[in-house]
């Protein structure tokens, strides 16, 4: 029985495929979308059965030995085996060229701090010039003291009725001389 | 080797249906001399419905299929020929790819209990008879 729901299965896959590509072939696209939903609904239940009876198959089958869980001895042993660390630091190794890896960590550390306190003091003693330096020339395109356009007061002051004034003309400063009409 | 053997038998059958489809529904426009004409005539059968609306139903089919193939039906050729026959004619003519979609889409279940079956599908160019009918 369950060999033939097998086989009525499959057959109604097969024939769903293939109804599918001869509707779609002859453009027959509301059938091949009937079809279609047949040949998903017909796929999905075939793969479910398929899963369960693996899991069945499974879950029926008695434990073998091989199937035990390790124990906890069974996995010390299958633990990967702690590394000694520095091995050319040990004794009978000394008179060997491995000596020389850590000597040339330790030298290059030593030179950067060198190379390190350099580029500070080097640093230190520049900056001031340069910054001496760097504000002479920011110095010629400075803006001028004075403001470059008269402001309201000035402008009133420097109205019609004493537009003439030359002492109030040296008062108010080059800024209220160009607004002279 | 018997799942390589299955699987290389369904990459084949994929593979040639592939090319079959591509081969039939390909949709290229190719021009149809002036004053040409596509003659139908469609057998129609209803389930569970009057044979009285059947003339109407069909209608309804054809002309919810000449907008896919851009046919306009010519007026007053639609006409009943037999018991459930039916006959039109469609301007301008409709070139091979035109052809096959309107005959799937006549064949489709496009209208619920009507059932079509295209007896004639031709296109007449002026200055040629009928005579060579596919």
């Amino acid at each position: 029985m369950k060999k033939l729901s097998w086989i009525v299965a499959t057959v109604a896959l097969i024939a769903c495929a293939g109804y599918l590509f001869v509707y779609i072939y002859r453009w027959e696209w509301h059938r091949a979308l009937l079809v279609g939903i047949l040949f998903l609904a017909t796929l999905v239940g075939l793969c479910t059965a398929l899963v369960l009876r693996r899991l069945t198959t499974a879950a029926a089958r008695p434990p073998a030995a091989g199937d035990r869980p390790p124990g906890a001895l069974e996995r010390l042993r299958a633990a990967p085996v702690e590394s000694k660390p520095f091995p050319w630091l040990r004794p009978e190794s000394l008179d060997r060229t491995h000596i020389f890896i850590p000597v040339l960590l330790g030298g290059g550390f030593v030179v950067s701090g060198i190379a390190w306190a350099i580029e500070r003091v080097a640093g230190s003693s520049a900056r001031s010039g340069v910054e001496e330096q760097l504000a002479a020339d920011l110095d010629g395109i400075a803006f001028p003291v004075t403001p470059l356009v008269p402001t309201d007061a000035e402008l009133l002051a420097g109205g019609d009725d004493f537009a003439d004034d030359a002492a109030l003309r040296v008062l108010l400063g080059p800024a209220a001389a160009g607004s002279h009409r | 080797m018997k799942r390589a053997v299955v699987g290389l038998i369904a990459a084949v059958v994929a593979v040639v249906g592939v090319v079959l489809l591509r081969s039939e529904l390909m949709t290229v426009d190719v021009a149809q001399p002036e004053g040409s004409y596509t003659d139908v005539v469609v057998a129609a059968a209803t389930v569970r419905e009057d044979p009285s609306v059947r003339e109407e139903m069909t209608r309804g089919l054809v002309s919810a299929c000449r907008l896919l193939v851009n046919a306009d039906v010519v007026e007053d050729s639609f006409l009943q020929t037999g018991d459930g026959v039916f006959a039109f004619r469609l301007r301008p003519g409709l070139d091979e790819f035109d052809r096959r979609e309107l005959r799937g889409c006549l064949r489709d279940l496009r209208v619920q209990h009507l059932l079509l079956d295209v007896r004639e599908l031709t296109t007449v160019a002026p200055g040629e008879d009928a005579g060579g009918r596919p």
